[in-house]
Protein backbone atom coordinates (compact mmCIF):
# COMPACT_ATOMS: atom_id res chain seq x y z
CA UNK A 1 0.00 0.00 0.00
CA UNK A 2 1.47 3.28 -0.80
CA UNK A 3 0.39 5.51 1.91
CA UNK A 4 2.18 8.12 2.67
CA UNK A 5 5.03 6.90 4.58
CA UNK A 6 7.66 9.72 4.59
CA UNK A 7 5.38 11.48 7.21
CA UNK A 8 3.90 8.81 8.98
CA UNK A 9 5.46 8.16 11.90
CA UNK A 10 4.35 5.84 14.73
CA UNK A 11 5.56 7.31 17.14
CA UNK A 12 3.62 10.29 16.62
CA UNK A 13 0.27 8.64 17.84
CA UNK A 14 0.76 8.61 21.35
CA UNK A 15 -2.32 7.16 22.54
CA UNK A 16 -2.13 4.53 20.04
CA UNK A 17 -3.59 0.91 21.27
CA UNK A 18 -4.28 -1.00 18.18
CA UNK A 19 -2.73 -0.98 14.70
CA UNK A 20 -4.66 -3.36 12.29
CA UNK A 21 -3.06 -3.99 8.89
CA UNK A 22 -4.49 -5.73 5.96
CA UNK A 23 -2.82 -6.57 2.52
CA UNK A 24 -5.41 -8.78 0.69
CA UNK A 25 -4.62 -10.62 -2.10
CA UNK A 26 -1.74 -8.30 -3.07
CA UNK A 27 0.91 -10.64 -3.73
CA UNK A 28 1.31 -12.99 -6.47
CA UNK A 29 3.43 -16.17 -5.66
CA UNK A 30 4.77 -18.13 -8.13
CA UNK A 31 7.92 -19.82 -8.39
CA UNK A 32 10.11 -16.81 -10.04
CA UNK A 33 11.66 -15.03 -7.35
CA UNK A 34 12.31 -12.39 -9.43
CA UNK A 35 7.71 -11.74 -9.36
CA UNK A 36 7.98 -12.35 -5.74
CA UNK A 37 6.02 -9.37 -4.20
CA UNK A 38 7.40 -8.62 -0.67
CA UNK A 39 4.85 -6.69 1.91
CA UNK A 40 7.70 -4.03 1.91
CA UNK A 41 5.79 -1.08 2.82
CA UNK A 42 4.39 -2.37 6.06
CA UNK A 43 7.69 -3.16 7.02
CA UNK A 44 8.79 0.33 6.15
CA UNK A 45 5.25 1.23 8.07
CA UNK A 46 6.43 -0.36 10.91
CA UNK A 47 10.21 0.66 10.94
CA UNK A 48 9.67 4.12 10.64
CA UNK A 49 9.50 5.37 14.11
CA UNK A 50 11.26 7.52 15.47
CA UNK A 51 10.80 6.63 19.30
CA UNK A 52 9.00 3.66 20.93
CA UNK A 53 5.46 3.43 20.10
CA UNK A 54 2.45 2.66 22.14
CA UNK A 55 0.88 0.14 20.14
CA UNK A 56 -0.24 -2.88 22.51
CA UNK A 57 -2.19 -4.82 19.98
CA UNK A 58 -0.85 -5.30 16.61
CA UNK A 59 -2.84 -7.37 13.76
CA UNK A 60 -1.79 -8.47 10.29
CA UNK A 61 -3.53 -9.85 7.32
CA UNK A 62 -1.34 -10.52 4.38
CA UNK A 63 -2.95 -12.32 1.01
CA UNK A 64 -1.47 -13.94 -1.71
CA UNK A 65 -2.66 -15.40 -4.60
CA UNK A 66 -1.22 -18.13 -5.59
CA UNK A 67 -0.26 -19.73 -9.42
CA UNK A 68 1.69 -22.60 -7.75
CA UNK A 69 0.67 -25.84 -6.11
CA UNK A 70 4.40 -25.24 -3.72
CA UNK A 71 3.95 -22.31 -1.99
CA UNK A 72 6.07 -23.16 0.97
CA UNK A 73 9.80 -22.03 -0.14
CA UNK A 74 8.56 -18.59 -2.07
CA UNK A 75 6.48 -17.71 1.53
CA UNK A 76 8.94 -18.82 3.81
CA UNK A 77 12.46 -18.44 2.67
CA UNK A 78 12.04 -14.48 2.45
CA UNK A 79 14.23 -12.83 4.80
CA UNK A 80 11.64 -10.43 5.77
CA UNK A 81 9.76 -12.73 8.31
CA UNK A 82 13.39 -12.06 10.68
CA UNK A 83 13.62 -8.46 9.84
CA UNK A 84 9.68 -8.50 11.30
CA UNK A 85 10.74 -10.86 14.34
CA UNK A 86 13.64 -8.08 15.37
CA UNK A 87 11.53 -5.21 15.45
CA UNK A 88 8.39 -6.63 16.69
CA UNK A 89 10.72 -8.14 19.44
CA UNK A 90 12.60 -5.02 19.72
CA UNK A 91 12.84 -1.36 21.99
CA UNK A 92 10.28 0.22 19.58
CA UNK A 93 7.09 -1.70 20.39
CA UNK A 94 7.76 -2.29 24.16
CA UNK A 95 3.82 -1.61 25.14
CA UNK A 96 2.80 -4.83 23.07
CA UNK A 97 0.50 -7.32 24.17
CA UNK A 98 -0.90 -9.27 21.45
CA UNK A 99 0.46 -10.11 17.91
CA UNK A 100 -1.96 -11.54 15.76
CA UNK A 101 -0.79 -12.69 12.06
CA UNK A 102 -3.27 -14.45 9.48
CA UNK A 103 -1.30 -16.15 6.46
CA UNK A 104 -3.84 -16.12 3.70
CA UNK A 105 -3.25 -18.14 0.69
CA UNK A 106 -5.83 -18.10 -1.77
CA UNK A 107 -4.65 -20.74 -4.70
CA UNK A 108 -6.21 -19.60 -8.36
CA UNK A 109 -8.84 -21.39 -9.38
CA UNK A 110 -6.25 -23.87 -11.68
CA UNK A 111 -5.27 -25.23 -8.82
CA UNK A 112 -8.48 -26.85 -7.85
CA UNK A 113 -6.86 -30.14 -7.01
CA UNK A 114 -4.84 -28.35 -4.55
CA UNK A 115 -6.12 -29.74 -1.20
CA UNK A 116 -6.30 -27.04 1.46
CA UNK A 117 -6.59 -29.33 4.49
CA UNK A 118 -2.82 -30.87 3.11
CA UNK A 119 -1.64 -27.71 2.34
CA UNK A 120 -2.45 -26.26 6.03
CA UNK A 121 -1.23 -29.28 7.57
CA UNK A 122 2.22 -28.78 5.30
CA UNK A 123 2.33 -24.90 6.06
CA UNK A 124 1.61 -24.94 9.64
CA UNK A 125 4.91 -26.42 11.10
CA UNK A 126 6.31 -23.95 8.93
CA UNK A 127 4.93 -20.91 11.21
CA UNK A 128 5.91 -22.32 14.09
CA UNK A 129 9.61 -21.44 13.37
CA UNK A 130 8.86 -18.16 12.45
CA UNK A 131 9.60 -15.29 14.89
CA UNK A 132 11.17 -16.70 17.18
CA UNK A 133 12.31 -13.94 19.72
CA UNK A 134 8.96 -12.32 19.45
CA UNK A 135 7.42 -16.06 20.56
CA UNK A 136 10.32 -16.40 23.73
CA UNK A 137 9.18 -12.35 25.13
CA UNK A 138 7.27 -12.43 28.47
CA UNK A 139 4.01 -11.66 28.77
CA UNK A 140 3.11 -11.38 24.80
CA UNK A 141 0.57 -13.03 22.99
CA UNK A 142 1.47 -14.31 19.54
CA UNK A 143 -1.03 -16.31 17.91
CA UNK A 144 0.55 -17.08 14.23
CA UNK A 145 -2.53 -18.96 11.37
CA UNK A 146 -2.83 -19.66 7.81
CA UNK A 147 -5.91 -19.83 5.84
CA UNK A 148 -6.30 -21.39 2.46
CA UNK A 149 -8.91 -21.51 0.07
CA UNK A 150 -9.36 -21.48 -3.60
CA UNK A 151 -10.17 -17.72 -5.25
CA UNK A 152 -12.68 -17.89 -7.71
CA UNK A 153 -11.85 -14.74 -10.10
CA UNK A 154 -15.06 -12.81 -11.49
CA UNK B 1 -52.79 -4.56 30.75
CA UNK B 2 -52.03 -1.90 34.02
CA UNK B 3 -50.60 -4.30 36.14
CA UNK B 4 -46.94 -4.31 34.13
CA UNK B 5 -45.08 -1.43 34.31
CA UNK B 6 -44.24 0.72 30.92
CA UNK B 7 -41.12 -0.24 31.08
CA UNK B 8 -41.83 -3.76 30.94
CA UNK B 9 -44.02 -3.37 28.40
CA UNK B 10 -41.99 -1.39 26.16
CA UNK B 11 -39.08 -4.44 26.16
CA UNK B 12 -41.73 -6.33 25.55
CA UNK B 13 -42.87 -4.69 22.34
CA UNK B 14 -39.52 -3.79 21.73
CA UNK B 15 -38.65 -7.64 20.56
CA UNK B 16 -41.40 -7.42 18.09
CA UNK B 17 -38.50 -5.24 16.09
CA UNK B 18 -38.91 -7.28 12.70
CA UNK B 19 -42.44 -8.20 13.12
CA UNK B 20 -44.54 -5.58 11.34
CA UNK B 21 -47.91 -7.59 11.62
CA UNK B 22 -47.54 -7.93 15.56
CA UNK B 23 -46.64 -4.34 15.94
CA UNK B 24 -49.33 -3.47 13.90
CA UNK B 25 -51.59 -5.58 16.23
CA UNK B 26 -49.99 -3.88 19.23
CA UNK B 27 -51.01 -0.30 18.10
CA UNK B 28 -54.45 -1.15 17.53
CA UNK B 29 -55.00 -3.30 21.30
CA UNK B 30 -54.45 -0.89 23.78
CA UNK B 31 -52.57 2.54 24.52
CA UNK B 32 -49.54 1.14 26.68
CA UNK B 33 -48.55 -0.73 23.47
CA UNK B 34 -49.28 1.68 20.96
CA UNK B 35 -46.40 3.53 22.25
CA UNK B 36 -43.66 1.53 21.87
CA UNK B 37 -45.02 -0.27 19.12
CA UNK B 38 -45.13 3.06 17.14
CA UNK B 39 -41.28 3.58 18.22
CA UNK B 40 -40.54 0.33 16.70
CA UNK B 41 -42.28 0.25 14.11
CA UNK B 42 -41.05 4.46 12.55
CA UNK B 43 -37.12 3.29 14.19
CA UNK B 44 -35.59 2.86 10.51
CA UNK B 45 -37.18 4.01 7.36
CA UNK B 46 -35.96 3.26 3.88
CA UNK B 47 -36.82 5.49 0.93
CA UNK B 48 -35.30 3.80 -1.83
CA UNK B 49 -35.63 4.73 -5.62
CA UNK B 50 -35.43 2.40 -8.17
CA UNK B 51 -32.92 2.46 -10.69
CA UNK B 52 -33.89 3.06 -14.39
CA UNK B 53 -32.30 0.33 -16.45
CA UNK B 54 -34.72 0.23 -19.45
CA UNK B 55 -37.91 2.50 -20.17
CA UNK B 56 -40.09 -0.82 -18.94
CA UNK B 57 -38.77 0.16 -15.29
CA UNK B 58 -40.78 3.51 -15.66
CA UNK B 59 -43.94 2.13 -15.09
CA UNK B 60 -42.77 1.22 -11.23
CA UNK B 61 -42.70 5.38 -10.63
CA UNK B 62 -45.76 5.60 -10.49
CA UNK B 63 -46.30 3.36 -7.56
CA UNK B 64 -43.24 4.56 -6.05
CA UNK B 65 -44.31 8.23 -6.29
CA UNK B 66 -47.90 7.18 -4.47
CA UNK B 67 -46.12 5.54 -1.99
CA UNK B 68 -44.03 8.74 -1.44
CA UNK B 69 -47.19 10.78 -1.39
CA UNK B 70 -48.59 8.85 1.52
CA UNK B 71 -45.69 8.74 3.19
CA UNK B 72 -45.86 12.33 3.05
CA UNK B 73 -49.55 12.72 4.05
CA UNK B 74 -49.04 10.60 7.11
CA UNK B 75 -45.95 13.00 8.36
CA UNK B 76 -48.12 16.18 8.00
CA UNK B 77 -50.94 14.43 9.04
CA UNK B 78 -48.71 12.77 11.82
CA UNK B 79 -51.89 11.27 14.08
CA UNK B 80 -51.90 12.37 17.33
CA UNK B 81 -51.73 10.44 20.45
CA UNK B 82 -53.43 12.17 23.27
CA UNK B 83 -51.19 15.03 22.83
CA UNK B 84 -51.99 15.70 26.71
CA UNK B 85 -51.30 12.30 27.45
CA UNK B 86 -47.72 11.48 29.37
CA UNK B 87 -45.15 9.91 27.43
CA UNK B 88 -46.83 10.14 23.90
CA UNK B 89 -44.63 11.33 21.11
CA UNK B 90 -45.04 12.44 17.55
CA UNK B 91 -44.50 9.92 14.56
CA UNK B 92 -41.78 12.18 13.17
CA UNK B 93 -40.04 11.67 16.75
CA UNK B 94 -39.85 8.07 16.54
CA UNK B 95 -37.44 8.13 13.74
CA UNK B 96 -34.07 7.56 14.57
CA UNK B 97 -32.33 5.84 11.42
CA UNK B 98 -33.02 7.42 7.57
CA UNK B 99 -31.88 5.15 5.02
CA UNK B 100 -32.13 6.81 2.03
CA UNK B 101 -31.25 5.03 -1.24
CA UNK B 102 -31.33 7.10 -4.32
CA UNK B 103 -31.23 7.40 -7.97
CA UNK B 104 -29.70 10.20 -9.74
CA UNK B 105 -32.28 10.57 -13.44
CA UNK B 106 -29.72 12.18 -14.70
CA UNK B 107 -26.40 10.05 -14.05
CA UNK B 108 -25.51 7.76 -16.80
CA UNK B 109 -24.24 9.46 -20.28
CA UNK B 110 -25.12 6.46 -21.79
CA UNK B 111 -28.57 6.11 -20.97
CA UNK B 112 -28.90 9.97 -21.85
CA UNK B 113 -27.81 9.28 -25.68
CA UNK B 114 -31.44 7.45 -25.57
CA UNK B 115 -33.92 10.10 -26.31
CA UNK B 116 -37.21 7.88 -24.98
CA UNK B 117 -35.34 7.29 -21.80
CA UNK B 118 -34.63 10.94 -21.79
CA UNK B 119 -37.68 12.02 -22.19
CA UNK B 120 -38.95 9.58 -19.50
CA UNK B 121 -36.48 10.74 -17.31
CA UNK B 122 -38.07 14.17 -17.93
CA UNK B 123 -41.24 13.07 -16.94
CA UNK B 124 -40.07 11.63 -14.10
CA UNK B 125 -38.26 14.85 -12.79
CA UNK B 126 -41.65 16.89 -13.90
CA UNK B 127 -44.10 14.93 -11.71
CA UNK B 128 -42.72 16.63 -8.72
CA UNK B 129 -40.90 14.00 -6.07
CA UNK B 130 -42.66 14.88 -3.08
CA UNK B 131 -39.25 13.25 -1.53
CA UNK B 132 -37.60 17.18 -0.68
CA UNK B 133 -40.71 17.78 1.25
CA UNK B 134 -40.67 14.81 3.01
CA UNK B 135 -37.04 15.44 3.79
CA UNK B 136 -38.19 18.84 4.86
CA UNK B 137 -40.87 17.55 7.42
CA UNK B 138 -37.81 16.00 8.88
CA UNK B 139 -35.21 18.12 9.79
CA UNK B 140 -34.94 19.30 12.36
CA UNK B 141 -36.07 15.53 14.16
CA UNK B 142 -34.57 13.14 16.34
CA UNK B 143 -33.04 11.13 13.45
CA UNK B 144 -29.73 10.36 14.69
CA UNK B 145 -28.22 7.97 11.97
CA UNK B 146 -28.01 8.32 7.92
CA UNK B 147 -27.26 6.60 5.34
CA UNK B 148 -27.24 8.36 2.33
CA UNK B 149 -26.24 5.83 -0.56
CA UNK B 150 -26.73 6.13 -4.62
CA UNK B 151 -27.13 3.34 -6.69
CA UNK B 152 -25.15 4.31 -9.72
CA UNK B 153 -21.17 3.30 -9.36
CA UNK B 154 -21.06 6.88 -8.94
CA UNK B 155 -23.72 9.06 -8.87
CA UNK B 156 -23.04 12.95 -9.99
CA UNK B 157 -24.30 15.26 -7.09
CA UNK B 158 -25.03 17.79 -9.60
CA UNK B 159 -27.20 16.26 -11.32
CA UNK B 160 -29.48 15.39 -8.67
CA UNK B 161 -32.75 17.16 -8.62
CA UNK B 162 -31.43 20.76 -6.74
CA UNK B 163 -34.84 20.84 -4.53
CA UNK B 164 -33.83 17.34 -3.56
CA UNK B 165 -29.97 18.55 -2.55
CA UNK B 166 -30.99 21.08 -0.78
CA UNK B 167 -33.50 19.55 0.74
CA UNK B 168 -30.72 16.31 1.79
CA UNK B 169 -28.08 19.22 3.13
CA UNK B 170 -30.71 20.74 5.19
CA UNK B 171 -31.69 17.47 6.54
CA UNK B 172 -27.81 17.14 7.48
CA UNK B 173 -27.84 20.23 9.40
CA UNK B 174 -29.83 18.27 11.88
CA UNK B 175 -28.22 18.57 15.48
CA UNK B 176 -29.66 14.95 16.57
CA UNK B 177 -27.19 13.24 13.66
CA UNK B 178 -24.57 10.90 15.60
CA UNK B 179 -23.62 9.15 12.31
CA UNK B 180 -23.25 9.41 8.85
CA UNK B 181 -22.99 7.06 6.29
CA UNK B 182 -22.51 8.67 2.58
CA UNK B 183 -21.68 6.44 -0.68
CA UNK B 184 -21.31 6.53 -4.13
CA UNK B 185 -21.73 10.06 -4.56
CA UNK B 186 -19.74 12.23 -7.03
CA UNK B 187 -19.22 15.63 -6.40
CA UNK B 188 -20.06 16.04 -2.51
CA UNK B 189 -19.95 19.05 -1.37
CA UNK B 190 -18.14 18.98 1.86
CA UNK B 191 -20.94 21.03 3.71
CA UNK B 192 -22.53 17.72 3.82
CA UNK B 193 -20.44 16.48 7.08
CA UNK B 194 -18.97 19.99 8.37
CA UNK B 195 -22.25 21.66 9.32
CA UNK B 196 -23.94 18.27 10.68
CA UNK B 197 -22.72 19.50 14.47
CA UNK B 198 -22.85 16.78 16.48
CA UNK B 199 -21.38 14.01 14.53
CA UNK B 200 -20.00 11.16 15.80
CA UNK B 201 -19.16 8.78 13.43
CA UNK B 202 -18.39 9.39 9.95
CA UNK B 203 -18.45 6.35 7.11
CA UNK B 204 -17.60 7.27 3.66
CA UNK B 205 -16.97 5.43 0.33
CA UNK B 206 -16.11 5.89 -3.10
CA UNK B 207 -17.21 9.53 -2.43
CA UNK B 208 -15.50 12.23 -4.42
CA UNK B 209 -15.22 15.89 -3.56
CA UNK B 210 -16.72 18.60 -5.78
CA UNK B 211 -13.67 20.30 -5.97
CA UNK B 212 -12.05 17.68 -7.59
CA UNK B 213 -14.70 17.67 -10.29
CA UNK B 214 -14.24 21.67 -11.18
CA UNK B 215 -10.25 21.04 -11.45
CA UNK B 216 -10.97 18.19 -13.93
CA UNK B 217 -13.66 20.46 -15.71
CA UNK B 218 -11.03 23.24 -15.65
CA UNK B 219 -8.06 21.65 -16.78
CA UNK B 220 -10.26 19.94 -19.75
CA UNK B 221 -11.69 23.14 -20.47
CA UNK B 222 -15.51 22.22 -19.37
CA UNK B 223 -17.64 24.70 -18.15
CA UNK B 224 -17.08 24.13 -14.76
CA UNK B 225 -20.59 22.80 -12.54
CA UNK B 226 -22.34 25.90 -10.74
CA UNK B 227 -21.00 25.88 -6.81
CA UNK B 228 -24.13 25.89 -4.58
CA UNK B 229 -23.71 28.76 -2.30
CA UNK B 230 -22.21 27.70 1.01
CA UNK B 231 -24.22 27.42 3.73
CA UNK B 232 -23.26 29.94 6.94
CA UNK B 233 -21.71 27.81 9.51
CA UNK B 234 -24.76 28.03 12.81
CA UNK B 235 -22.52 25.67 14.95
CA UNK B 236 -18.52 24.72 15.32
CA UNK B 237 -17.62 21.76 13.05
CA UNK B 238 -18.03 18.85 14.06
CA UNK B 239 -15.05 16.95 15.81
CA UNK B 240 -16.36 13.31 15.00
CA UNK B 241 -14.74 10.30 17.04
CA UNK B 242 -14.69 7.49 14.22
CA UNK B 243 -14.07 8.00 10.98
CA UNK B 244 -13.75 5.12 8.38
CA UNK B 245 -13.55 6.32 4.41
CA UNK B 246 -13.26 3.44 1.62
CA UNK B 247 -11.75 5.16 -1.49
CA UNK B 248 -12.38 8.84 -0.78
CA UNK B 249 -9.13 10.19 -0.90
CA UNK B 250 -10.18 13.59 -2.51
CA UNK B 251 -13.38 14.08 -0.34
CA UNK B 252 -10.74 13.63 3.17
CA UNK B 253 -8.65 16.09 1.32
CA UNK B 254 -11.35 18.92 0.49
CA UNK B 255 -12.85 18.24 4.62
CA UNK B 256 -9.32 18.70 5.44
CA UNK B 257 -9.00 21.75 3.35
CA UNK B 258 -12.53 22.82 4.09
CA UNK B 259 -12.31 22.97 7.27
CA UNK B 260 -9.94 23.91 10.48
CA UNK B 261 -8.95 20.24 10.36
CA UNK B 262 -7.05 20.65 13.66
CA UNK B 263 -10.89 21.14 15.22
CA UNK B 264 -12.61 18.90 13.08
CA UNK B 265 -10.54 15.86 13.74
CA UNK B 266 -8.90 16.18 17.01
CA UNK B 267 -11.45 13.71 18.68
CA UNK B 268 -11.09 10.94 16.49
CA UNK B 269 -10.07 7.81 18.08
CA UNK B 270 -10.76 5.36 15.82
CA UNK B 271 -9.75 5.46 11.72
CA UNK B 272 -10.05 3.12 9.00
CA UNK B 273 -8.75 3.79 5.39
CA UNK B 274 -9.96 1.04 3.54
CA UNK B 275 -8.75 0.38 -0.58
CA UNK B 276 -6.86 3.78 -0.22
CA UNK B 277 -5.42 3.45 -3.46
CA UNK B 278 -6.52 6.31 -5.08
CA UNK B 279 -4.21 9.09 -5.34
CA UNK B 280 -3.22 10.90 -3.93
CA UNK B 281 -2.71 9.82 -0.38
CA UNK B 282 -1.88 13.44 1.57
CA UNK B 283 -4.72 13.66 2.45
CA UNK B 284 -4.42 10.36 4.91
CA UNK B 285 -1.34 11.10 5.84
CA UNK B 286 -2.58 14.73 7.05
CA UNK B 287 -5.36 12.96 8.80
CA UNK B 288 -3.70 10.68 10.60
CA UNK B 289 -1.27 13.53 11.74
CA UNK B 290 -3.61 15.56 12.68
CA UNK B 291 -5.65 13.23 15.35
CA UNK B 292 -2.31 11.44 15.97
CA UNK B 293 -2.69 13.27 19.51
CA UNK B 294 -6.38 11.38 20.30
CA UNK B 295 -6.20 8.22 17.72
CA UNK B 296 -6.45 4.86 19.26
CA UNK B 297 -7.22 2.80 16.64
CA UNK B 298 -5.90 2.86 13.32
CA UNK B 299 -7.01 0.76 10.33
CA UNK B 300 -5.23 0.18 6.93
CA UNK B 301 -6.67 -2.20 4.44
CA UNK B 302 -5.43 -2.46 0.94
CA UNK B 303 -6.32 -5.23 -1.21
CA UNK B 304 -4.92 -3.93 -4.56
CA UNK B 305 -1.60 -5.76 -6.07
CA UNK B 306 -0.50 -2.96 -8.33
CA UNK B 307 0.33 -1.16 -4.75
CA UNK B 308 3.41 -3.36 -4.03
CA UNK B 309 5.98 -3.91 -6.09
CA UNK B 310 8.95 -2.08 -4.64
CA UNK B 311 11.58 -3.97 -3.46
CA UNK B 312 14.75 -3.55 -0.86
Amino acid sequence: MNIPLGSLDLAHLKRLQTLDVSFEEVMVLNQDPLSLYLPIDMLTLLRRTSAPTSIEILRMTLAWECITPNVENPIFSQLEWDILDGLLAGPDYPALKEVAIVFHIGFDEDLEFVSLERSTEALSPRLLTLFPRLRRREGLNVQISIKTDISYSM
Amino acid sequence: MAVFPQEILDAIVSELKDDAASLKNCSMSSWSLLIPARRSTFHHICIKQREVNHLGEFKHFDRDHKRLLDLSEILSNDPSLHPHREGTQTLISCIRHLDLQLASTRSHRSRGNIPAIMAAQERWHAMNSPLPVILDKLSPSHIEHVTLHFHSMLCAWRHIDPSMTSSILKLLRSPSIRTLDLSHIYGLPTDAVLHCPNLNDVRVRYVVDQGSITDTAATKGLPCPIQPPPFEPSYPPPTPKYLTATSSSSFLAALTKASDSVVTFKNLQRLSFVDAWILPFDAESLLVETAAPTLRYLKITSSLNDRIGVQF
